[in-house]
């Protein structure tokens, strides 16, 4: 059984009274358990929405989306957060971390929500600091950090929950390449101990290191590719 | 499923508004006024209401008045027409009437007054002398501090004997012992018998007399001394009054009598006196309670309507502040519901915003409130001090302020009321925002 599965998925923007854009036309796709998906494609071509949807942060316009053996294509807002809370990791292109927060507090977001102890969320956020190797900076507030080290925090913060599936889009975006490469060697870490991940990226070689490219276009899925 | 413990949200709160201390303090500012503004003004009615009630209550709550007036009209006919004596006031037959009239009133107390000149050796003084009965303490607190008060024996004597008013005995015996000293009273040669503690000045009292500058005789004897007729020489011109009883207090066992009898008084006095020249009134102290009671909703309605509005202007100051801070963190909203934030996360992530924030600007507003209702009359005292005003009518009413449990538990709630109004709709637009719109946003 599939861990994710999207059926015939679509999404549509009702701008105004007669313009309407057709984000997704029918996407079909199935995630195994532990897989490493790259999704790649040009600008505008859908590939944040699938990921917005697959995030449960939206929901399609029709459709189904399977995650984990349940349907969620219609589940309601509040049902949608637990999922989110629970189920997934979020890493974003521009990191998404709260300023006022130290990296510590920001790694616990997701668990806050879930009502976990105090006490246990920082065990489990000092936990997770320590294998990113951000170190004593942890105490740090994302202003003090540097692009690097503000998307370490933020893989931390998308496994703190321990979810089903990760979810990131375009990581190295706003990285510089050696950067870049460090955070890579981190997902191909996360990946070799039996993550599930799905990336968004322009780079070809990003979608070599994976287990298969999903290429977009117009909101359609044109190939899956098998590395 | 699971909601997150109100403790958490609170820390969260709290650490969210620390992030802008300054910005946090002054949108407390308003609520911290208002709050202020309620707590003192209700101080000051409470302790200016307390004091009347006071003075009302030492008239005697279950009394009633019974007093002579000198009719209007005929008051100048006398002044025009000198020697012509001016009869009027109340009979000891009225005082009989009501006696037999009213069930369970326990004592009647028929009084004269009557001014003359006080004497010792050398030292003089304008008092007026008050003939009553023994009982006249059982319907008056009246407290005896030197000697004794006026007994049975001294009326049926006719003996002349006085218990003097603070104020009088210390002008008339500034360094000598009173008690069994002889003054003049009028004509007359009296010994001291005793002297009473003071009685306060009765504002509240029939026709703002001093209580205290008064020798007390039987009342038998300031019938035969003085007879019915007063001879007034203070004014000038001469003129002759008679007054048979100037003060009868019908004393009643409980509140609810007397209104009732009230009224059974006043159809005797309108029965047996000229309708034509009302001479005669009847005071109820209770009266006067309700209408303090009345005139303090007033001011109460009139201090908490300015408090409210304050309150109104402070809460629109923190619905703004918070509306503009909804906006500056659509990011963090974003984030947050990404993470699994729910919308009632939201919601109650800035609605505890605003309510510690009022909630705090209320508790500091009691706290300074507090400090005003107690600084007030210290002030006032200084300033009179300063100024060499005596403790004046005005000044002196404000010489106590009274913080009551009730004004502050009004204040406390109005502020929280206050922080909840004024987040809701910030709260419920942070709540509406559309999670992938609000990670966007820059
Ligand atoms: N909220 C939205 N409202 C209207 N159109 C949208 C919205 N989000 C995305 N789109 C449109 O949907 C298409 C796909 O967008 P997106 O998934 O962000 O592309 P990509 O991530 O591949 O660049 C684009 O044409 C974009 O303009
Ligand atoms: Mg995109």
């Amino acid at each position: 059984m599939s861990l994710a599965r999207l059926i015939e998925l679509t999404k549509t923007y009702v701008m105004g009274a007669d313009v309407v854009v057709e984000a997704l036309r029918g996407i079909n796709l199935s995630v195994e358990e532990g897989q490493y998906l790259a999704i790649m494609g040009p600008s505008g071509s859908g590939k944040s929405t699938i990921l917005n949807l697959m995030g449960c942060l939206d929901r399609p316009t029709s459709g189904r989306y399977i995650l984990g053996g349940e349907d969620v294509s219609d589940l309601g807002d509040a049902a949608l957060s637990e999922v989110r809370g629970r189920r997934i990791g979020f890493i974003f292109q521009s990191f998404n971390l709260i300023p006022q927060l130290t990296a510590l507090d920001n790694i616990e977001v997701p668990l806050f929500y879930q009502g976990v102890h105090r006490r246990d969320r920082r065990r489990r956020s000092m936990e997770l600091a320590e294998r990113i190797g951000l170190g004593p900076r942890a105490r740090h507030k994302p202003m003090e950090l540097s692009g690097g080290e503000q998307q370490r925090v933020a893989i931390a913060r998308a496994l703190v929950n321990d979810p089903l599936i990760i979810l990131a889009d375009e990581p190295t975006g706003n990285l510089d390449s050696k950067t870049g490469k460090e955070i890579l060697a981190l997902f191909d870490d996360l990946s070799s101990r039996g993550r599930t991940l799905i990336i968004v990226t322009h780079d070809e070689a990003v979608g070599r290191r994976t287990h298969g490219i999903v290429r977009v276009a117009d909101g359609n899925i044109v190939s899956h590719e098998k590395n | 499923m699971l909601s997150l413990k109100s403790t958490e949200i609170l820390r969260l709160g709290v650490a969210n508004l620390l992030v802008h201390p300054g910005r946090s303090v002054l949108t407390m500012l308003g609520i911290l006024f208002g709050v202020c503004a309620v707590v003192a003004t209700l101080a000051i009615v409470e302790g200016i209401s307390l004091k009347m009630q006071e003075e009302v209550l030492k008239m005697g709550a279950t009394n009633i008045i019974v007093a002579a007036r000198k009719p209007a009209e005929s008051q100048s006919a006398s002044t025009g027409d000198q020697g012509h004596a001016l009869a009027y006031g109340l009979t000891y037959d009225d005082a009989e009437r009501i006696q037999s009239s009213i069930q369970g009133a326990s004592v009647i107390v028929p009084a004269r007054k009557i001014p003359v000149t006080a004497r010792y050796l050398t030292r003089r003084n304008r008092v007026e002398v008050f003939g009553t009965v023994p009982w006249y303490t059982e319907t008056y607190g009246i407290e005896v501090t030197q000697g004794r008060w006026l007994a049975p024996l001294d009326l049926k004597k006719m003996d002349n004997v006085t218990v003097l008013g603070s104020s009088l005995a210390v002008e008339l015996f500034p360094h000598e012992e009173p008690l069994g000293k002889v003054i003049w009273l009028g004509e007359n040669a009296y010994r001291v018998i005793g002297v009473l503690a003071p009685r306060g000045s009765g504002s509240a009292g029939a026709g703002g007399e001093d209580f205290d500058h008064v020798a007390y005789i039987p009342l038998t004897a300031a019938s035969r001394r003085f007879g019915n007729v007063i001879l007034d020489r203070s004014v000038g011109s001469h003129s002759f009054e008679m007054c048979e009883l100037h003060e009868i207090t019908v004393k009643l066992k409980s509140a609810e009598q007397v209104r009732p009898a009230a009224r059974i008084i006043t159809g005797l006095l309108e029965k047996f006196h000229d309708p034509k020249k009302k001479d005669w009134e009847v005071q109820v102290p209770l009266d006067r309670l309700d209408a303090l009671e009345r005139t303090k909703w007033l001011f109460v309605v009139l201090g908490v309507s300015i408090a409210a509005i304050s309150l109104l202007v402070g809460g629109i100051g923190i619905m703004n502040i918070m509306l503009a801070s909804v906006t500056e963190r659509t990011r963090e909203i974003g984030i947050r519901r990404a993470l699994g934030a729910k919308r009632r996360d939201i919601v109650s992530q800035f609605l505890v915003e605003t309510v510690v924030l009022s909630t705090l600007g209320g508790a500091i507003g009691v706290f300074v409130g507090v400090l005003m209702a107690w600084g007030i009359p210290w002030a006032l005292a200084r300033v009179a001090e300063i100024l060499k005003v005596g403790g004046e009518a005005a000044l002196s009413n404000l010489s106590r302020t009274v913080v009551t449990p009730g004004a502050v538990i009004l204040a406390l709630s109005a502020s929280i009321f206050v922080g909840i109004a004024s987040g809701v709709y910030p709260a419920y637009r942070a709540a509406q925002m559309d999670p992938i719109r609000a990670l966007r946003h820059e």
